[in-house]
């Protein structure tokens, strides 16, 4: 964690024992979207990325991320104003409108306390 | 409970906030999916997310709403914080309320009781409407709902069918002789007797004045006419207490088929009408069949 707890963002559901393991699978399960966001981007995939950043903006605030969620909902707001058909200067569009969802799930982390245990 | 969601995470999420609940949870991604569920199963009640790809929460509400086995049950829209107008027209369209997310467990809960405790009650209401109050049996309205279904499920999948008709011999003589309050006695009396005799998947019911109706479902002639047997015999060793000299007995008109036969349901009731008619003629307290198939030519309607 390299001291960086300050940047990373905690579920406030971590230590609700109903939410505790679900929650550390949310977090497990992050790297995995990253690569299909950033798969979705490199493909110019819009619907894609916007069905991702949906989805995180529907949920991610039950799981305690409320933050991430505020984020995912104004990238899904972004994505879909995007023409489907890409063109140059879209891609560096849909670079902008995905590159704060992107960093922030790769800040999503278990606390060092749960981490540990 | 079913939850229409196209979020996997929202699934996850409501199952382990849920699981404590008494409910049977079951998820479906899309609206079309969720309209295929609903329509083969019965829901208590519906968690719809608004915003999904394809057939959104809107049309999912529209559909429901439009047809009469799906307009009572109560639906709670997941919505946005900020969506105040998805909310407004998610109730123009018939939703019950709405939760928004990220989800409050508490709120979650006491909305979803709620829907449910709405559900039962409806649920209820319609029943009592569809009961016969002298006798607790379901009533004729729900006899023509059910007969119309029955025949149809019968004759699509060329399964056995058997319905009776059953008529008191002489009500008329029960309540000159003895009042009314003996014929009322002697026709719950009968019904409790219909009920005992009858399988969970048979629809009993008081078919008006002293005639009862009894569909079975899955049932050839043949079995039907030993329930029948068993139905006129127990009711015709009855005591009665306000009368303990005078037994009563029934007349039974039963018609039933193997296989498909193609007859529409009025149709059933009119051969089952004729064979009552004959029992009567014959002498009465016994059982007629008139074993039904393609062939069997029409009858006029009963009356």
């Amino acid at each position: 964690m390299d001291g960086s707890m300050v940047d990373s963002l905690i579920s406030v559901y971590e230590n609700d024992p109903e939410m505790a393991e679900i929650v550390a699978l949310f977090v497990a399960e992050m790297p995995d979207r990253i690569a299909e966001l950033k798969q979705a981007v490199d493909d110019g995939d819009i619907e894609l990325a916007h069905t991702i950043a949906h989805q995180l903006k529907g949920a991610a605030g039950g799981y305690g991320f409320e933050r991430l969620g505020e984020i995912a909902a104004a990238a899904a707001d972004a994505l879909r104003k995007l023409e489907p058909s890409l063109s140059k200067t879209q891609h560096s569009a849909l670079l902008a409108a995905t590159s704060p969802l992107l960093l922030a799930c790769g800040r999503v982390r278990l606390s060092t306390a749960q981490a540990a245990a | 409970m079913l939850v229409v969601d196209d979020s996997p995470l929202v699934h996850r999420l409501l199952k382990s906030r849920l699981r404590d609940e008494p409910i049977d949870l079951r998820h479906s991604n899309s609206g079309k999916e969720a309209l295929e569920f609903i329509y083969t199963h019965d829901v208590a009640t519906v968690l719809l997310d608004l915003n999904m790809p394809q057939t959104d929460g809107f049309e999912v509400l529209r559909d429901l709403s439009e047809k009469e086995t799906t307009t009572h049950i109560p639906i709670i829209v997941l919505s946005g914080q900020q969506d105040s107008q998805d909310k407004v027209m998610a109730f123009g369209l018939g939703a019950m309320d709405y939760i928004t997310k990220p989800f409050d467990l508490a709120e979650l809960r006491a909305r979803m009781r709620s829907a449910l405790r709405v559900h039962r009650l409806v649920r209820m209401l319609s029943e009592r409407a569809q009961l016969d109050g002298l006798t607790g049996l379901w009533n004729r309205s729900h006899l023509d709902d059910r007969l119309a279904q029955v025949v149809s499920t019968a004759d699509r999948n060329n399964r056995p069918l058997s319905i009776a008709l059953l008529d008191l011999d002489h009500f008329k003589s029960i309540n000159d002789n003895y009042g009314h309050p003996a014929g009322d006695a002697a026709l719950q009396g009968t019904a409790e007797l219909i009920s005992q005799a009858v399988r969970s998947a048979d629809i009993a019911c008081r078919y008006g004045g002293e005639e009862f109706a009894v569909l079975m479902p899955e049932t050839t002639p043949e079995q039907a006419k030993a329930l029948c047997e068993r139905i006129r015999e127990s009711i015709a060793a009855r005591n009665w207490p306000s009368h303990p000299d005078r037994k009563i007995t029934v007349s039974i008109g039963l018609c039933g088929a193997e296989t498909t036969t193609g007859l529409p349901p009025d149709q059933w009731l009119a051969h089952a009408d004729a064979a009552l008619y004959k029992a009567k003629e014959a002498g009465r307290n016994r059982v007629m069949v008139t074993t039904l198939d393609k062939d069997r030519p029409k009858l006029a309607a009963a009356s």
